[in-house]
C-alpha cells in the first residue's frame, strides 16, 4: 500500500513526526524550568502520528480541531512554531507580528474550548458555510476517548449526519481520560462501531502507524471532499504520561506505560523507511540535527516575546469594565 | 470507623462532610469524573474512596449533562445525590438543568415536593487556566428561583454548610473555592455539626466600614482589614456564606452599625451578585441606606473574559490593594 505515497511525502511526514515529537519536548522543558508562563502541560508525547498524518491530508483553510493535547502539531498545517510556543508560554504573539494560534479562521482553527467537546459544532458550522459558500473546505474534528462522549459533541454529529456535510470525525483513543479508561466509558471492542449508530461509515485503525492513519484520513477526507457526508474514524493510541505534568497516576496497572513505550510511533516509522531504504543513519542525523535548530529558535524568539499586557488585553471590552 | 485529624484544609473539610454524610444516610451518593480512579477531588478525607468508591461513589464517562440531569432524577426518586461538576465554568454546559429544571421546575409543575440534591464544583483564579476553569459564576445562577447556593470561605463553614446542603431538601449549588482548596487548615470538630443555609457570620467585626463578601475575597478582604487597622480604619467583613438565600438582616445591621457598605467579589461586576444586594437593603431598609455616610460601593472583576494568564488574571480580578484602595476613598 505504501509504495502509492510519494517519497517526499513520506519523508515530509518523518520530519513533521519527529519535530512534533521534539516540540512537545521542548514544552517539557521550558515547564520543567518553570517562571515561563505556562499554567499546565498536558503532553501529547507517543501520540503525534494522528495530527501529523491529519495535516498531510489538509489544505490551510481546511478547519481541524486537533486533540486539545495535540494542538502543538498544528505547525504541520502551516503556523509557525515560535506562535505555538509563544501562546503556549502566554506571550504576545499578535504584538510581535505573529499569527494567533488558538482561534485563527484563516488557518481553520476555531477555538479550543476549555470545557471539553463545547466547540464540534463550531466546526460542523464551518463545514455547514463551507457547503453553502460552496467551497471545497472540509472539516476534520479531533476529541480524545473522554470528550468524545461529550453531549454536545453527539449533537454536533447528528447535525452533520442529518445535513451531509463535509466533516470527519475522529476519536483520538489514548485509553484515558484523565483518570477514567475509555474501556470504563464505551464497553465495546471497537470504538468505530458507533458510527453505525448514527447513520455514517466508522473504521479503526492503528494510531501509532503514520502510513496507517495516513492512508484512513485520506480516504475519509476525499470522500468529504467530494459530497459523501460525514464519518468516523478512531486512531487507537496511548498517552505515555500522566494527564498533566505532576499526576501521580495512581490508576494505571503497573507495566502498562512501558509496553506502549515499544509501540512509540517514531522509531517504528523510522525503521519502516530504512527497511524501505528512503532513510540512512546519516540522514537521520541531519534531520535531527535541521529540526532541533529550528525549534530551538523557535523557542528561544519566543522566550523573548513578551507577555500581553492589560492595556492591550482591556481592549476587548464591550461596555464599561 | 477510622479515625481522622481535626485539623484539615478545605477540600478535606469539604470530604469529610460528605464521608459523614454518607455514613450517617444511605441515601447519599456521589458521581462525577474521576472521584474515584483519581482520588483527589474530596481532599484526602481517610478511607473515603476505599468505603464509599464504586459502589455509592462512581465515576461517570465525561458527560456532564447527564451528571447533573441524573441528580433531578435520582433526587426526585429518592436518592440524596451529589453531582461533581469540576469547574463553575463547566456549568454553563448544563445551564437547562441547573437554571430551568433544578431552579424553576418543581414551581412550573406546582409540585410540592423535595429535590435534594447537591451541585459540587469549584470557581477562582490563581492558576491561569482560563475563562472555562476559573470564572465565578454564581450571578447566573442567582437568577433562577429555586436554587441554593453555598460558597464557603473556611474549612469549618465548608463541612458544616456542605452537611447542610446535603440534608437540605432543596437543590443546592455548592461553589467551592478553588484557590482556598489548600490553604489555611483550620480546626474542625469531629462531631456532627449544621451550619444552617442563609445565616451570614462576621468573620472580623470593626466600626467604620462593612465588607460584604463570600468564598475566596473572604480572606482579601481580612486581609486588607488588617493592613487598614494601621490606619486606624476598621473594617468589619461580612461573609455571607449562602447567597441564595441570603442574610440581608446580617448586611443590614452592619451597615447600620458602621455607616460604610462596600460588596466585593470575585465575580464579574455587571450583573454580579453585589447589584442585587446593594438594591435589596435599599428595599428592606431604605432608613439605613439613607443614613449612611458614603453611597454604597462595589468591588468586583473587570468585565472581561478571564485570560490564560496568571499575571493578567490578577489585574482583573480584586486583590488586597483595590480592597485597601477603594476603602480609603469610602473612609
Ligand atoms: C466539559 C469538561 N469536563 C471536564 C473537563 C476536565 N478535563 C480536562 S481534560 C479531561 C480528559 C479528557 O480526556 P480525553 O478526551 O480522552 O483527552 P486526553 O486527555 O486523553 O487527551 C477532562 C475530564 C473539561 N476540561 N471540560
Ligand atoms: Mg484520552
Amino acid at each position: 500500500m505504501n509504495m502509492d505515497i510519494p517519497k517526499e511525502t513520506l519523508l515530509m511526514l518523518y520530519r513533521n513526526l519527529l519535530t512534533a515529537r521534539r516540540i512537545d519536548e521542548k514544552h517539557y522543558e521550558i515547564y520543567s524550568a518553570g517562571g515561563s508562563g505556562m499554567p499546565w502541560l498536558h503532553r501529547g508525547i507517543g501520540q503525534e502520528a494522528v495530527s501529523i498524518a491529519i495535516c498531510a491530508n489538509l489544505k490551510k483553510d481546511d478547519y481541524f480541531k486537533p486533540c486539545f493535547r495535540m494542538r502543538f502539531c498544528l505547525f504541520a498545517k502551516g503556523l509557525s512554531i515560535k506562535d505555538i510556543i509563544a501562546s503556549e508560554i502566554v506571550r504576545d504573539i499578535i504584538k510581535d507580528g505573529g499569527n494567533s494560534f488558538y482561534l485563527n479562521p484563516e488557518y481553520g482553527i476555531l477555538g479550543f474550548s476549555g470545557s471539553g467537546g463545547e466547540d464540534a459544532g463550531f466546526y460542523v458550522g464551518a463545514a455547514l458555510s463551507a457547503k453553502m459558500r460552496k467551497t471545497d473546505q472540509i472539516t476534520v474534528y479531533v476529541n480524545g476517548d473522554g470528550f468524545s462522549n461529550r453531549g454536545s459533541v453527539h449533537e454536533a454529529i447528528v447535525a452533520a449526519v442529518a445535513l451531509n456535510l463535509p466533516v470527519v470525525f475522529m476519536i483520538e483513543n489514548n485509553q484515558y481520560a484523565m483518570g477514567t479508561r475509555s474501556q470504563n466509558s464505551y464497553k465495546m471492542d471497537d470504538l468505530s462501531d458507533r458510527a453505525k449508530g448514527y447513520g455514517m461509515p466508522g473504521e479503526s485503525v492503528d494510531g501509532n502507524d503514520i502510513l496507517a492513519i495516513y492512508e484512513v484520513v485520506k480516504k475519509h477526507v476525499k470522500r468529504a471532499r467530494s459530497g459523501g457526508g460525514p464519518s468516523l474514524i478512531v486512531a487507537e493510541t496511548y498517552r505515555l504520561r500522566g494527564h498533566f505534568e505532576g499526576d501521580p497516576q495512581i490508576y494505571r496497572p503497573k507495566g502498562e506505560v512501558e509496553e506502549w513505550w515499544k509501540k512509540d510511533p517514531l522509531p517504528r516509522y523510522q525503521k519502516k523507511l530504512m527497511d524501505m531504504g528512503l532513510l540512512t543513519d546519516a540522514d537521520i542525523n541531519r534531520i535531527e540535527a535541521e529540526v532541533k535548530n529550528e525549534i530551538n529558535e523557535a523557542a528561544e524568539a519566543a522566550l523573548a516575546i513578551p507577555r500581553p499586557s492589560y492595556e492591550d488585553h482591556v481592549k476587548t471590552v464591550i461596555g464599561d469594565l | 470507623m477510622v479515625e481522622y485529624a481535626q485539623t484539615l484544609n478545605y477540600v478535606s473539610a469539604i470530604g469529610t462532610a460528605i464521608m459523614e454524610e454518607m455514613r450517617r444516610d444511605e441515601r447519599v451518593v456521589a458521581w462525577g469524573q474521576d472521584l474515584v480512579s483519581m482520588r483527589g477531588t474530596f481532599g484526602d478525607a481517610p478511607g473515603m474512596i476505599d468505603e464509599f468508591g464504586g459502589d455509592r461513589i462512581i465515576d461517570t464517562p465525561i458527560i456532564e449533562q447527564a451528571i447533573a440531569q441524573m441528580a433531578v432524577g435520582a433526587a426526585l426518586a429518592g436518592s440524596r445525590p451529589i453531582a461533581y461538576i469540576a469547574t463553575a465554568g463547566f456549568l454553563s454546559v448544563c445551564f437547562d438543568t441547573l437554571f430551568m429544571k433544578m431552579g424553576a421546575m418543581r414551581q412550573e409543575f406546582s409540585y410540592k415536593g423535595p429535590m435534594p440534591l447537591v451541585i459540587f464544583c469549584r470557581a477562582g483564579v490563581g492558576g491561569g487556566f482560563g475563562a472555562d476553569h476559573c470564572t465565578s459564576t454564581e450571578a447566573l445562577f442567582m437568577h433562577t428561583p429555586g436554587l441554593k447556593i453555598v460558597m464557603p470561605s473556611t474549612p469549618y463553614d465548608a463541612k458544616g454548610l456542605m452537611k447542610a446542603a446535603i440534608r437540605d431538601d432543596d437543590p443546592v449549588l455548592f461553589i467551592a473555592s478553588g484557590p482556598l482548596y489548600f490553604g489555611t487548615k483550620q480546626f474542625v470538630p469531629v462531631e456532627d455539626y449544621i451550619i444552617p443555609l442563609g445565616q451570614a457570620d462576621i468573620k472580623r467585626e470593626g466600626t467604620d466600614i462593612t465588607i460584604v463578601a463570600w468564598s475566596g475575597m473572604i480572606p482579601k478582604a481580612l486581609n486588607a482589614a488588617e493592613i487598614l487597622s494601621k490606619d486606624n480604619i476598621n473594617a468589619e467583613v461580612v461573609d455571607l456564606r449562602t447567597i441564595v438565600p441570603m442574610d440581608i438582616e446580617a448586611v443590614v445591621k452592619s451597615a447600620k452599625k458602621t455607616g460604610r457598605l462596600l460588596i466585593a467579589h470575585d465575580a464579574m461586576k455587571r450583573g454580579g451578585a453585589a447589584a442585587e444586594i446593594a438594591m435589596k437593603i435599599n428595599e428592606v431598609a431604605p432608613d439605613v441606606v439613607a443614613n449612611l455616610k458614603t453611597p454604597i460601593r462595589r468591588l468586583a472583576a473587570k468585565n472581561l473574559g478571564l485570560p490564560r494568564n496568571r499575571e493578567l488574571e490578577a489585574e482583573l480580578v480584586p486583590q488586597i490593594p483595590d480592597v485597601i484602595q477603594i476603602v480609603k476613598e469610602m473612609v
